[in-house]
């Protein structure tokens, strides 16, 4: 199962991936959007995690360019600006709105969140997926 | 030159001719011999006093005045007479004169001594000032009231003021919480990433202990994060018709496990058909959840008790009651617990009590504190049963 981390924090790439490849997780990393994107077309992913602030090109805008291809993979963004929570909830993430990005993403994890937790829904959100050894 | 040295020098013609002056004078003029008895008035007397000019003449002076000013009256003329010199009557006080139906009017009087084939005699110049005195008072009036209405507006502006302040703050507070938010939340959930690998990697015992301080850190870091920014963004509440008992359960629910490890018992009283009021769930769980962190980190002893009360004192009011056997809350700091950053811990934001005073007002509430040191504190939470602002939800 293959995983494309785009984070611009590199020491949580390192430290998130790790996670993963212990959970038997193949997992790639890139720092910014524009990079995730080159990734995707050339290589086969079962799921997104992905940050929304990234130089460059957003995590919103990859996440809407993910969401409007084809065959759309499966997103889990990671968030900084708490997202979901009625009572913290703010106007605007990065000039886009929240409930567009909570609608998009297959799932929401605001930082900083409970490994077993984002495991658990790693794993929910690639269950059924069928690997493509391409 | 004095009034009556003039009168003395005048000609008859010109005696005429002041006659007249005084007859259509618009004062009263009443001239009085040395018993007090009316010689002499002018039309406007008549008017002035509702009496004609036949019942004037040779009345006593003194049934134009008051009963209580009477009696003193003659040795007031008497003393006139023996130093006859023109001057006010009455020093500067407003006097009263008597109508014939009995009115009170307000007059002032200047008095001239006047030479005449009776003797000496006083002529009175009489002004009613009634309409001038009401004036006066309404003036007054006015501007007493004028005095409180600046008053009032003065200190309306200065609570606007102070207000415009408080939320000019925070705003300052909430860019900062959201800024202080998305910065620390990166490291803070990198650290927890890290410490999660440590302990996958390297299971042995005295690492872990480390690891599980590090652990517990971040998330009371990230609790302190989400106070600040709770605080900055509290908004009107989003009513809803929820089950109140459900709530305050969720709340214990989530604070049983800190509890449990200080081994503090939480007791319920829940009075029978208190279940449903109008509020924003979300806003009264965060309420409930800062009560009860506060219950559970005032007890330092153990066979620490909460006690949860939810009882009506009316028809339209549900109170939620935390009573603990904690540390209590110094009588001084009292008045100051919802005041923001407000703490006496050694850890805390000094918020929590800030946001549920904000929270419990947004919804029309109360919220109450009475504590005794060494023995206990009390939170009452008073909640409207009802809102009005829920009728304007479309789903109800």
């Amino acid at each position: 199962m293959k995983v494309l981390l785009i984070d611009d924090d590199e020491e949580l790439c390192t430290e998130l991936s790790e996670v993963l490849e212990a959970e038997g997780f193949e997992v790639d990393t890139v720092f910014d959007g524009a990079q995730g994107l080159k990734y995707l077309r050339v290589r086969q992913y079962q799921i997104i995690v992905l940050d929304l602030k990234l130089p460059g090109l957003s995590g919103y805008g990859v996440l809407e360019s993910v969401k409007k291809s084809a065959h759309p993979l499966k997103v889990l963004v990671l968030s900084g600006k708490p997202m979901g929570n009625a009572l913290l909830k703010e106007n605007g993430v990065d000039g886009n709105g929240e409930e567009q990005i909570l609608k998009m993403a297959d799932a929401v994890m605001n930082k900083p969140f409970i490994v077993k937790e984002f495991l658990r829904q790693i794993k929910t959100l690639t269950k059924g997926i069928v690997e493509n050894s391409q | 030159m004095s009034a009556h040295k003039i009168l003395k020098l005048m000609s008859p013609s010109a005696l005429a001719v002041l006659e007249e002056v005084i007859e259509f004078s618009p004062v009263a003029n009443v001239m009085v011999d040395q018993k007090g008895q009316v010689l002499l008035v002018n039309k406007i007397t008549e008017t002035l006093f509702g009496y004609t000019r036949q019942e004037l003449l040779g009345m006593k002076v003194e049934s134009l005045m008051p009963e209580q000013f009477r009696a003193n009256h003659p040795d007031l003329r008497s003393g006139f007479l023996n130093d006859p010199q023109a001057r006010p009557m009455g020093a500067g006080r407003d006097l009263t004169a008597l109508r014939k139906d009995g009115r009170h009017i307000l007059v002032q009087i200047g008095l001239t001594p006047v030479e005449t084939e009776q003797g000496l005699c006083v002529l009175a110049s009489i002004v009613d000032i009634t309409d001038r005195k009401l004036v006066e008072e309404f003036l007054r009036r006015d501007n007493k009231i004028m005095a409180q209405l600046v008053d009032e507006r003065s200190k309306e502006l200065l609570k606007t003021q102070k207000e415009l302040k408080h939320h000019s703050r925070l705003a300052d507070i909430g860019t900062l919480a959201a800024t202080v938010a998305h910065e620390l939340r990166n490291p803070l959930g990198v650290i927890h990433l890290a410490a999660y690998n440590l302990k996958r990697e390297k299971s042995d015992l005295s690492t872990n202990k480390h690891l599980v301080n590090i652990e517990k850190k971040v998330w009371e870091g990230n609790q302190i994060i989400d106070n600040l920014l709770s605080y900055a963004r509290i908004k009107i509440p989003n009513y809803e018709h929820v089950n109140l008992l459900n709530i305050l359960d969720e709340c214990v629910t989530t604070a049983q496990e800190r509890f449990g490890q200080k081994g503090v018992i939480i007791e319920k009283k829940y009075a029978q058909g208190l279940d449903f009021i109008d509020a924003d769930a979300n806003q009264i769980r965060e309420v409930f959840i800062n009560i009860l962190n506060n219950a559970c980190q005032a007890i330092h002893h153990p066979n620490g008790r909460v006690e949860l009360k939810v009882c009506s004192k009316d028809s339209q009011t549900v109170e939620v009651i935390f009573e603990d056997t904690g540390e209590g809350i110094a009588p001084e700091d009292l008045d100051k617990v919802f005041e923001p950053f407000f703490t006496r811990k050694s850890k805390g934001t000094g918020l929590g009590l800030a946001i549920c005073n904000e929270l419990v007002h947004l919804h029309q509430g109360k919220i109450l504190i009475t504590s005794c040191q060494g023995h206990g504190t009390s939170v009452t939470v008073a909640l409207p049963i009802h809102s009005r602002n829920i009728s304007e939800s479309p789903s109800h």
